[in-house]
Order: C-alpha cells, then structure tokens, then sequence
C-alpha cells in the first residue's frame, strides 16, 4: 500500500474480478438462450431481470460500489428511482389514452382495426 | 460546520441541486431528441411519423416543473434568513424549514402532469398529477407558518430588505394559493392559456422569486462593498415595486377568470379597462425598481461604511468585515447556531451590531 | 515519484476525504447520464407498450450475434477496466499500461462491430424515420411473423365529442393508408429503427467519449503519474466506463433479443 497511508482504498482481489467477468459470460448466453424459450410476456421480465443481476454484479464489483462510501449508492439508486418514476408515469398515461385516439387525426399512434 | 448548523438559505440551495442534477439531464435528452428531429427526421414526436406529441409534452414537463422550484427554492431560503434577521428572532421550526426544502424538491418531481391536463393526456393520469399536486401545498405551508410564527412576539424592524421579505409572503402566498385553483381539474380547464396563468405564475416567480431576490440584494449588498444604502429611498422603491407588482397582475387574474386568454395581441373591448390597469402598474413597477437600482449604484460612491454587522444577524458571514476580506476570515470562525440572533446587541459607536459581552465572554457555544 | 501529499489540495484536510469527494463528484456526474439514458429509454417503453408488434417485427433485422459478440466484446473491457484500476491501486505500472491499452482496444472492436451493423441497414434502407426506405419486397419479410395485433378500438364518438373526420387532415395520413395493405408489415416500423438509431447511436457517443478519457489516462500512465498514492483519474474514468458497458447491458436484451 501507499507510503501515506492509504488503508482507505480497498483493492478488488483479482479472483473476484476474474469470478465476475466469467459470470457475466455466463448471464449473457443465458439472456440469449432465454430468448428460445417462449414464456409469454415473461419473457421480458427475466430478460430485465437477468440485465439487473449483471448490472448489480458491474456495479458492486467492478465499480467497488461494495467498498464504496454508502452516500454514492444512495446517489446512484436515487437516479434509477426517478427513472422509473418518469418511465412509470409517462407509461401508465400513453397507455391510458390510447384508446381514445382517432385514426386519421394522428395515423400513427391509433392503430386501425 | 455540521448540516444542521447550516444556514437555510444553503438547505434551499441543497433542495436545488438535487432538482438540478434529477432534471437537468431530461431536459438535455430532450433537446437532443429535438436536434435529431429536425436535423434527421427521427419522427420520436411527430405524428406523421408515427410518433407521439404528447411524450413530448411528457419530456419538457419533467424537466420544466421541476425548474420552476430551482427557481423559488433559493428565494426561500434568502426569506428564511431575512425574516430571522429582522424580526431578531430565532428562526421558528429550523429543521421542518429545511426539511420542507428537500420536500420540495422531491414532490416537485411529481407534479409535471399538472400542466397537461388539457393536452389530450388520460384522466387518469390528470387525476393522479391532480392530487398530487395538492401536496406541494404542504411543505409550501409548512415554510410559510414558520415564517410568520418567527415574526409573533419579534421586534420586526422595517428595513428594506424585511420591506421585500414582506411583500414576498403576501405575493407568495396569493399566488400559492391560486396554484390550488389551477392544480383542480375542473377550473384548470377554464383557466388554462388565460391571462388566470400568466397571473399566477407572475405572482409566484415575480412576485415570489424576484422580490426575494431584490430582498437578498439589499440584505447582502453592505457585505458585499461596504456601503449601506439610503434607507428612505430603498423603501420608497421597495413599496412602489409591491404597488405597482400588484397593479399589474391582480388585473390579471380577473380579466383571466373572465376569459382573456394569453398570447393575444387582441382582445374584446370588455377587457380594456384591466389592460389599462395593468399597463398604468407596470409602469409604477418599472419606477419602483429604476428607484431600487438608482439607490444601490448610488450607494457606491456616496454611501455610509457598512459595519461588519448591521442587521443583527447570526450567520457566519456577519462575522466578518464588510466587505470580507480575501478568505474571508482572518481566522477560523467556529459555527454555532446560525439564528442565535440573542447574543448580538446594537452598539452605536460601531453602528452595527457587536456581539454581547457575556456571549464574547464566553465564547461560541 | 510523487508523493501522496503533492496531491492533496489545500482544501481537503487528507487524501481519504480528497478521493471521496471525487468518486462521490463522479458519480453524481453518473447519475446525471442515467437520467439522459432514462428519457430513452422512456420513450422505448412507451412506443414498445403501446406498439409491441413494431418492435417484434423489426427487431429480427438486428444481428444477434453480432450483438452478442459485442455484449462480450464490453463485458471484457470492463473486466481490463477493474482490472486497471487494480493495476494504478497496487503500483503495477507496466500492467496498468497494458490493460488501458487492451481497454482501449475492445472500444475499437465494439466500434467496429457497430460500424458494420450500422452499414447493413443503410444498404438495407432501415434507417429512422423518414429515411426508412426498405429495399427488400414483401416476398422477403420473414414468414413467421405473426400478424399485427389489432389494437383496441373504441368508437370516437363514446369516448369524445370530436366528430371523426370526414377525411384524415392532409400530411399526416400518408402511412396509415400504404402500409396497411401489406399485411404482415406493422405501421411505423420506422419508429423501432429511430428508437434503435438514437439508443445505440448515444452510446456510442459514450463510448467515444470513454475511449478518449482512457487514451488521457494511458498517455499519464505511461508517464509513470499512476501509482498506490494517487491514482483516482484511473478510478474515475473507469467509473464511466462501466456505465457505458451498464447501459449496453440493458440495450441487448431490449433491442436485439425481443421475444
């Protein structure tokens, strides 16, 4: 370590990053694989889902969110909620008035039967 | 300095960041995604290609009703200190102050629908941005109490920076109030694009952040060269600005409710007489603020060597000279309570406020 | 050398409080991107919600496998990446040199991969909006794909007071009409290659951008600046090239691997 004293810093050891990057690899054929597997709507889901355990795995190792000072998790989480907040919202109005479009007034966004 | 030894014109300040970096970023995708709409024809917008109008609306609104709160909760937080300070009075509620900022700034995040209630957004989602809109009512209110419960029992001192801070709970508060009005489904349908908005929105931005402003201008502007102002003048341009603000915009909300809608060059002869009043306030504003400005710049050359601390405040930043010198401080002040206005005591052969004997003696608890 | 005290600013009492605030500085600048991602990916969900069946129909000219040989092609960058900051941490400097320069290096193979892409749908004409023009016939749209759901239809007049039109306003109805007849092709197919276009082109901006930052770090790092008593600047930027590889973790499965 540093001659100054810097026990602060945590260094990921190589094994971790090695077990994370072949995880990775691993979550990648698996979200592809998934695709041959017809669930439906849940198909979405676990590609979602698989997406999110990768993304934890990047952030908590790769970006040592693990070892971090708490207040950046915070940071970082609290810019995904409001994501979802602006996704949430602006999903549940466009797919509540869809319904009441006109075809013709707006071709695109009606569907015609 | 801890966070709560801040004082909380810096929590509103806080509340602000958090809006600016949470909404900020929208507003660049969104004019991003504008550039490629004209430039290459992307269509995310545009109906003829398939897209939707209205996610438009979705995108600025996001960003812009957030922005009007990066607007108003700096303001907030000058009145906060303004109000302490001259009413010689410790703040009333310091923590739900600040906690009403950051309140604020999250539930900010909640509201955008409300500006598009007439857009062709479903009634179910207008319903839901309704009733949330109703709750930025309440860290609103919460602010405003405490203002005026500092004020009870305080020595209010009329100097022209409480003049403003005056005016700024009076205006604020109509046009808080008349945010409820819009924020209702039922009468934001009649009101909306009508002379009701420009009104309200006026009262509230104008009346409530650049009254604020010319509040904190005058408060800090000894600190900031050295030199008090006139006095008699500062108010007479503080109390033509609050007479001609509301001349110009209380004409407003009538012609509105009657119908006028913005944005026209034209209109009925019916609401001729409230232009006229408009126009006749907008010209005694105008007067108002060449007086506030003519009296400041004045300052400059004729005015009086402003003591380290005129006003009595507790801030840390009435510790120092006026104007400080280059870091401020010669040495490190130690940060106590910043609305501990008690131990400061008026003495005359400084002409400003020192601190109480006792208080030095004993040192900054 | 440099020594830890070099670096630390007169304002900061100790290099632990120095580093802190940068990675906390860094990652509220990480946040800020997450938002601009998010308007993106906002509108995805809205016009994947509202559309299903443009992006199920579209989504088949991507190429999964270039994509996924991209999806490892990042992953691996990033894995080098940590593996750098690792480096800088323990004063590894010929090993730090190395795996910026391998970083670096899968940033021009995702690039090219991209760039190869991109030129299949320019040849093909599946570009954005109004540059979609597909060159393939209708004989060529894969057989398999389901017809497009007939999406709800309510008659105007219970829901509103507007009177349907007698005849669509001009300028807007051009698509509803041609692209219906076609049957097995959705309307506004269009709108998959925008969102796809804008997604994918603003990452790779990023990954321009992170590629730069990293060509700084290794030019630095070359000089020997990197070492356990200061080597934040790797830190960061590898902070930012994770989020870069993050994003695309979500852009795959959205873009290229609909069910």
């Amino acid at each position: 370590m540093g001659e100054h004293g810097e026990s602060f810093v945590h260094v990921v050891p190589l094994r971790v990053l090695v077990g994370v990057w072949l995880s990775l690899l691993v979550l990648t054929i698996v979200t592809v694989g998934a695709t041959w597997v017809d669930l439906g709507s849940f198909n979405l889901w676990l590609a979602m889902a698989i997406a999110t355990l990768k993304a934890s795995l990047v952030v908590l190792y790769f970006m040592h969110m693990r070892y971090d000072h708490p207040f950046n998790a915070i940071v970082f989480i609290g810019a995904l909620l409001f994501v979802m907040l602006f996704v949430g919202l602006a999903l549940l109005d466009t797919r509540a008035y869809q319904p009441e479009l006109i075809p013709g007034y707006a071709p695109g966004m009606g569907g015609k039967p | 300095m801890t966070w709560f030894k801040m004082p909380l014109f810096l929590w509103g300040l806080y509340g602000t960041a958090i809006i600016q970096i949470l909404a900020t970023p929208v507003l660049g995708i969104t004019l991003l995604l504008l550039i490629a709409e004209r430039t290459l024809g992307v269509g995310i917008f545009d109906p003829a290609l398939g897209g939707d109008p209205v996610l438009f609306q979705h995108f600025f609104w996001f960003y812009s009703h957030p922005a009007v709160y990066i607007m108003i909760l700096p303001a907030m937080g000058v009145i906060s200190e303004l109000v302490s300070a001259f009413s010689h009075r410790h703040i009333f509620g310091y923590r739900f102050i600040a906690m009403s900022s950051i309140a604020i700034a999250v539930i900010s995040f909640l509201v955008w629908g409300h500006h598009m209630f007439v857009s062709g957004q479903s009634n179910l989602a207008s319903l839901i941005f309704s009733v949330l809109t109703f709750l930025v009512a309440i860290p609103s209110a919460v602010k405003v109490f405490n203002w005026v419960a500092t004020m009870y029992k305080g020595e209010v001192e009329l100097a022209t920076p409480m003049v403003y801070a005056l005016s700024f709970l009076f205006l604020f508060g109509i046009g808080g109030l008349t945010g409820l009005f819009l924020g209702a489904l039922a009468t934001d349908v009649h009101l909306t694009d009508t002379y009701f908005v420009v009104a309200h929105f006026h009262y509230t931005m104008f009346g409530g952040t650049a009254i604020a402003f010319f509040g904190g201008l005058f408060y800090w502007w000894p600190k900031m060269f050295g030199r008090m102002y006139n006095e008699t003048w500062a108010r007479i341009g503080a109390f033509l600005v609050f007479i001609g603000f509301n001349t110009t915009f209380l004409a407003q909300f009538i012609m509105g409710a009657h119908g006028m809608p913005r944005r026209y060059y034209n209109y009925l002869p019916e609401f001729a007489p409230y232009h006229k009043v408009s126009t006749i306030g907008a010209f005694i504003l105008a007067i108002g603020f060449v007086i506030a400005a003519g009296t400041l710049l004045h300052s400059l050359v004729a005015g009086a060597p402003a003591p380290a601390n005129p006003w009595g405040a507790a801030t840390l930043e009435w510790q120092t000279t006026s104007p400080p010198p280059h870091e401020n401080f010669h040495t490190q002040p130690v940060p106590g309570d910043p609305y501990d206005v008690d131990r400061w005591v008026f003495d005359p052969s400084a002409g400003g406020y020192v601190l109480a004997p006792a208080a030095a003696a004993g040192g900054q608890a | 050398m440099h020594s830890a005290e070099s670096h630390v600013a007169h304002h900061f009492p100790n290099a632990k409080s120095q580093v802190e605030a940068g990675k906390l500085g860094m990652w509220i600048f990480l946040a800020t991107e997450i938002l601009l991602f998010g308007g993106l990916f906002c509108a995805y969900a809205v016009y994947r919600a509202n559309h299903p069946e443009i992006f199920i129909y579209a989504h088949r000219y991507l190429d999964k496998v270039l994509g996924g040989i991209n999806t490892a092609v990042l992953i691996f960058s990033s894995f080098t990446m940590a593996w750098a900051v690792r480096a800088a941490q323990l004063s590894q400097q010929k090993s730090l040199v190395r795996l910026l320069s391998v970083t670096i290096l899968c940033g021009f193979v995702f690039l090219g991969i991209k760039v190869v892409e991109y030129e299949h749908k320019w040849k093909e004409g599946l570009l954005w909006g109004k540059r979609y023009k597909p060159v393939h016939s209708e004989g060529e749209t894969p057989k398999d794909v389901p017809p497009p759901k007939p999406l709800q239809w309510v008659n105007p007049e219970e829901r509103s007071t507007l009177p349907p039109p007698a005849e669509p306003p001009k300028g807007l109805a051009a698509h509803a009409s041609t692209s219906h007849e076609a049957g097995v092709v959705p309307q506004n197919v269009q709108l998959f290659f925008s969102v796809y276009f804008l997604m994918t082109g603003l990452h790779g901006l990023h990954v321009i951008g992170g590629m730069a930052v990293l060509a700084w770090m290794l030019v630095r790092a070359r000089r020997g600046e990197f070492s356990a008593a200061y080597f934040t600047p790797v830190d960061l930027a590898g902070l930012y090239w994770h989020l870069v590889d993050l994003i695309w973790i979500y852009l795959f499965p959205l873009l290229y691997l609909i069910h």
